[in-house]
């Protein structure tokens, strides 16, 4: 202990006296390590901990259902399919459900809109979340419909909305204008089982109709709007637990002839790996990004192992005298390390300071929503040891070589007066080299991807999505809380629409319950076409949308075939639909779907339009099969103000308000945005992508660039001589800069083949996140390539013209 | 008392030669040698002539090609790395033409280098440093660095440094040779007391002046022993 803080002693010393050197090695890696530590704690918050305050959060998965045949991906749960899957299974300590809702709390007169969870009584048990004050549910509370109006509130609505009085337990409130009781508290770090959200309200599933007044789905067996949670079983494994539900899932095909339960299969998800929601869209973008900053970390260590070796030149005769003061190699090797892990400490030091900045650079780049967005970020315990540990391995990685190559010289020469002998000096230059090259070339994968991600941003604001973004408003009212019923709602929508229209500059008005690419989920429906066999493994299904009349107008999506809606499409006239053009491909093969008819439940509707396909989850995947039915006729109380004006929507935003307010002053209005803007939050992933990997691609760059150089001029400096010499025996000033930019120019153009190499083979890796582009676009890889080349050739002038600056009388004098 | 038994150092058909991409050097050619404990002896010749590659052998910062060297009666020529850097550390004491002080430690750590590679507790270690720093004339200094030291001093350091671990031989390569006269002479004379007070010394010098102060000089030319004289015979060849 005594030897290691002696070196360490040293080593400070050392850094101090050369604070140059110091300065440039602690700032790459503060920067490297800071960016990895930033990314560990995103990562950690999707991948490590999804559910804070959930114990054991790794064993509870996310149970969906997949039809057979249907590529669209998977569903959620019914009630009555959850209900068997929970009392027939072994393999699961637990099955609970859960669905997003929103809902109005109202305590003391002021509704407070609330985003929460419809969720099964034994929710809180299957997660092992425990009330911080007063209980949580209770099996109990799943005994009958209507009758467990209590509710559970999160520690921070506790906290913000009632200061944290603890007599808030058995307090009587209003949620959506009906009678319910608090009866606890969740715990501090209890977010709710959405990744990515948080929640303040929980309410039992058997209050549903309450929370969404219009629908009671309880007992409907093909209405899938709930999604699984299971708890592992100490010592099951997943692909077991699959199995079984799978076979359940078989079981209750069986046993109801009707269902399409034969040939469906069980998914079980951990937690960020689900198909659908925060784990969906957060998964693969924060692995790619956990990728890249390994990335920038490895040009880090590779730029300071660089500049560790040019040290080590003026070191060796150090390293000569303590060799012949009977120091052995080890002893050399350990003194070196010590100085890199100190030159790794103070760059982890600082990189942690960067991260507790970074840390809230996420939640700036969330999409503007009204979803309580936010991943549980922070520098915990857990992100300080990844810290500590890359720091150790990032001082070990960049200090061993340099350490290694400084004591393998012979030692002798370098102990003689005027000395100049570099022992090694051709194989430290080869390293030296090989590390440039290693750097280059991971630039231009961050580059390269960079650039792929930005081009899908672009594509994603110029794609032609089949809407008009331009000119279009969005204004959403809340009918629950204000407890409109069917009929008064609608009145309310048809009144609206009318004043809407009215308002000065629009062009036309329209509502909609899901707004295309948002970050809502979608709806989805199995049913039945008249005419159309449907394969018995391959029920018919779609995504199902409630529209006001004007819809297809409003939004620019073209009418291919029959009509849109019109105020007249309302519950006193037959049910109507318009399909998308998939949806009529896929169901009446050729046919004529206009005029054709669909089973919904008991009820026969009829087609009357085909609307052009449009993207309704995410601009990456296909369009799904889709049908849309009026608001009017089958009413919904979530509904968004669709409004097309002249000029910016925000210039209108304050007419629709008051409009709206017109007609109900006490109306919640929010979500006021524009088109434009709603859908550039579905390019989340792109606009992260592009961001973090942009800013970590000129990070790269700039480190490679530095070591590019600094390789150079070290090259140089040790040429002076040489330099003299060949100017004496006649050499030109371009002769000798086309030998410097020669050599540092072949550096980069090996790096250059090998980072496109790499980039052209790991391409495929985030093809699943790219927008319109392909992963070996030609385009961003000239690009980069050429940008690189642009910034090799800057790196190497200087260099370059320090060669020809060399004045030969000097130089020859020297040594 | 036979010679050969009382020799610190014997060196036998002792050869280096230095390839050079297609180049072979013949460094050394055959040197046959001995010096016995407590003598001082100069190694002298012409620049080129191989005394500072001996002396790196000798020192076992090099190895020979051939030969057979035995230091204190032991076969030293076929040691690995770790065993030559304990032989140095304990046996050898170095003194250099350039110092070479460590310039980011200060005098007090410079000398206690060598006693921390033999893991020595730190209380010894503070007795000996300040004994040779003492015995040199530079426990003043301790705490200076190198760079605030003029060239004599900093070779008096070298010179503590050198003899701290109390080797059995100390091994100076021109050790004046950066030093104006006058501080030339004040190492010289140190090197005398040493010898005085037991020391057994190895220099090699080109300045007769200086050889002058050893028992015996060995003369080499073209990597051979060409000559060898006492102090005696050499004394009246210098006046």
């Amino acid at each position: 202990m005594e030897t290691l803080l002696r070196e360490l002693g040293h080593a400070a010393r050392g850094l101090n006296r050369s604070r140059g050197f110091t300065a440039v090695a602690v700032l790459t890696l503060a920067l490297s390590i800071g960016a990895n530590t930033t990314i560990f704690t995103w990562a950690s918050a999707v991948f490590l901990d999804p559910l804070p305050g959930v114990a054991d959060s790794g064993r509870v998965l996310v149970v969906q259902q997949k039809e057979p045949g249907n590529n669209e991906g998977y569903v959620s749960l019914s009630y009555p399919d959850y209900r068997d899957y929970r009392d027939r299974n072994t393999t699961l300590s637990g099955l609970a459900v859960t669905r997003n809702v929103m809902v109005s709390l109202e305590s003391d007169g002021t509704p407070q809109r609330l985003y929460g969870q419809i969720v099964s009584g034994n929710f809180f048990d299957v997660l092992g979340v425990r009330a911080s004050l007063g209980r949580t549910f209770a099996p109990e509370d799943d005994r009958a419909p209507g009758e467990s109006a209590v509710l559970v509130i999160s520690h921070a609505f506790w906290q913000r909305h009632f200061a944290g009085d603890a007599n808030v337990v058995g307090r009587a409130v209003r949620l959506n204008k009906q009678p319910f009781t608090i009866v606890g508290i969740a715990p501090r770090e209890f977010r709710g089982s959405a990744l990515g959200m948080r929640l303040d309200v929980w309410v039992p599933v058997m209050m549903q109709a309450v929370v969404e007044p219009g629908s009671t789905r309880l007992e409907e067996r093909g209405n899938r709007w709930l999604e699984g949670l299971g708890r592992l079983r100490p010592g099951v494994s997943r692909e077991t637990a699959r199995a079984e539900l799978t076979q359940i899932a078989a079981q209750i095909g069986a046993e109801r002839k009707t269902e399409a339960g034969r040939g469906r299969s069980v998914g079980l998800f951990p937690i960020a790996r689900s198909p659908r929601g925060g784990g969906a869209v957060l998964g693969p973008v924060m692995l790619v990004l956990a990728s890249v900053v390994g990335l920038v970390l490895l040009i880090a260590c590779a730029n300071v192992a660089n500049l560790l070796l040019t040290r080590a030149v003026g070191r060796e005769r150090e390293m000569a005298v303590r060799l012949s003061l009977g120091a052995r190699r080890r002893d050399l090797v350990r003194q070196l390390l010590v100085e890199s892990l100190l030159l790794a400490a103070l760059g982890g030091g600082f990189g942690v300071l960067l991260a507790s900045w970074g840390e809230h650079a996420l939640q700036a780049m969330l999409p503007p929503t009204d979803y309580p967005l936010g991943l549980a970020v922070g520098l915990n315990g857990r992100a300080l040891g990844f810290t500590l540990a890359v720091t150790t391995l990032a001082g070990l990685v960049f200090g061993l070589v340099p350490a290694l190559q400084a004591t393998r010289g012979t030692t002798s020469g370098a102990l003689r007066e005027g000395s100049s002998a570099v022992a090694g000096g051709r194989r430290r230059q080869r390293l030296r080299n090989a590390l440039v090259v290693t750097q280059v070339a991971a630039s231009v994968l961050l580059l390269v991807t960079a650039g792929l991600f930005l081009r899908s941003l672009g594509n994603v604001r110029s794609f032609d999505l089949g809407l008009d973004l331009k000119g279009v408003g969005l204004a959403s009212v809340d009918l629950v809380s204000s407890g409109y019923d069917s009929a008064r709602g609608t009145a309310f929508y048809r009144e609206l629409l009318e004043r809407a229209r009215a308002l000065p500059g629009v062009e036309s008005v329209s509502l909609v319950r899901r707004v295309p690419l948002g970050l809502g989920g979608s709806s989805s429906t199995s049913f039945e076409v008249e005419g159309y066999e449907a394969p018995k493994d391959d029920p018919a299904w779609a995504y199902v949308n409630n529209v006001g009349p004007d819809f297809l107008r409003t939004l620019g999506i073209r009418l291919v075939d029959g009509r849109e809606f019109g105020p007249g499409d309302d519950a006193q006239h037959p049910e109507v639909i318009v399909v998308n053009e998939t949806m009529a491909r896929r169901y009446w093969q050729g046919g004529k779907a206009v005029g054709g008819r669909v089973r919904l439940g008991d009820d026969w509707v009829s087609v009357v339009g085909i609307a052009r396909d449009t993207p309704f989850t995410s601009v990456q995947e296909p369009p799904g099969p889709t049908f849309y039915m009026p608001i009017l006729q089958r009413y919904r109380p979530d509904a968004t103000v669709l409004l097309r004006a002249h000029g910016d929507p925000a210039s209108h935003q304050g007419a629709l308000v008051g409009a709206i307010h017109a007609l109900d002053p006490s109306l919640a209005v929010f979500g006021l945005r524009s088109l434009e803007d709603h859908v550039q939050a579905s390019a989340f992933r792109q606009r992260l992508g592009s961001q973090v990997l942009g800013a970590f691609g000129v990070l790269g760059l700039a480190l490679a660039m530095l070591g590019l150089y600094g390789v150079l001029a070290f090259s140089v400096a040790q040429r002076t001589r040489e330099m003299g010499i060949r100017t004496a025996l006649g050499a030109s000033v371009a002769t000798l800069l086309r030998q410097v930019l020669g050599e540092g120019l072949r550096l980069a153009v090996l790096g250059v083949l090998l980072g496109t190499g790499l980039a052209l083979a790991l391409g495929r890796l985030v093809s699943g996140l790219l927008v319109g582009v392909s992963p070996v676009d030609p385009a961003t890889f000239a690009g980069t390539i050429g940008a690189l080349l642009l910034a090799a050739s800057l790196a190497c002038a200087v260099p370059a013209r320090r060669a020809t600056r060399v004045d030969p009388a000097v130089a020859l004098r020297h040594e | 008392m036979n010679a050969s038994n009382d020799a610190m150092i014997k060196l036998e058909g002792l050869t280096k030669v230095f390839y050079t991409d297609e180049v072979e050097t013949h460094a050394l050619a055959g040197i046959h040698l001995e010096i016995l404990r407590g003598e001082y002896v100069a190694i002298s010749g012409p620049s080129g002539c191989g005394k500072s590659t001996l002396l790196s052998i000798l020192g076992l910062l090099d190895s020979p090609s051939s030969g057979t060297y035995v230091l204190n009666n032991t076969p030293v020529q076929g040691l690995d790395l770790s065993q030559r850097a304990r032989i140095r550390n304990r046996e050898i004491g170095f003194i250099f033409q350039s110092f070479n002080l460590i310039g980011d430690l200060n005098v007090y750590e410079n000398v206690e280098l060598p006693l921390t590679y033999r893991g020595m507790k730190a209380s010894e270690r503070k007795d000996r440093v300040n004994a040779a720093l003492e015995r040199v004339g530079m426990a003043h200094r301790s705490k200076h660095l190198p760079s605030q030291l003029s060239g004599g001093q900093q070779q008096r350091v070298a010179v503590a440094r050198a003899l701290v671990g109390a080797p059995s031989i100390l091994l100076a390569d021109e050790p004046t040779g950066n030093l104006d006269s006058k501080n030339g002479d004040a190492v010289m004379d140190l090197m005398r007391e040493l010898h005085r007070a037991g020391s057994t010394i190895c220099m090699v010098t080109h300045d007769p002046r200086f050889a002058r102060h050893a028992d015996r000089t060995i003369h080499i030319f073209d990597g051979r022993v060409v000559e060898e004289s006492t102090e005696a015979a050499a004394a009246p060849a210098l006046a």
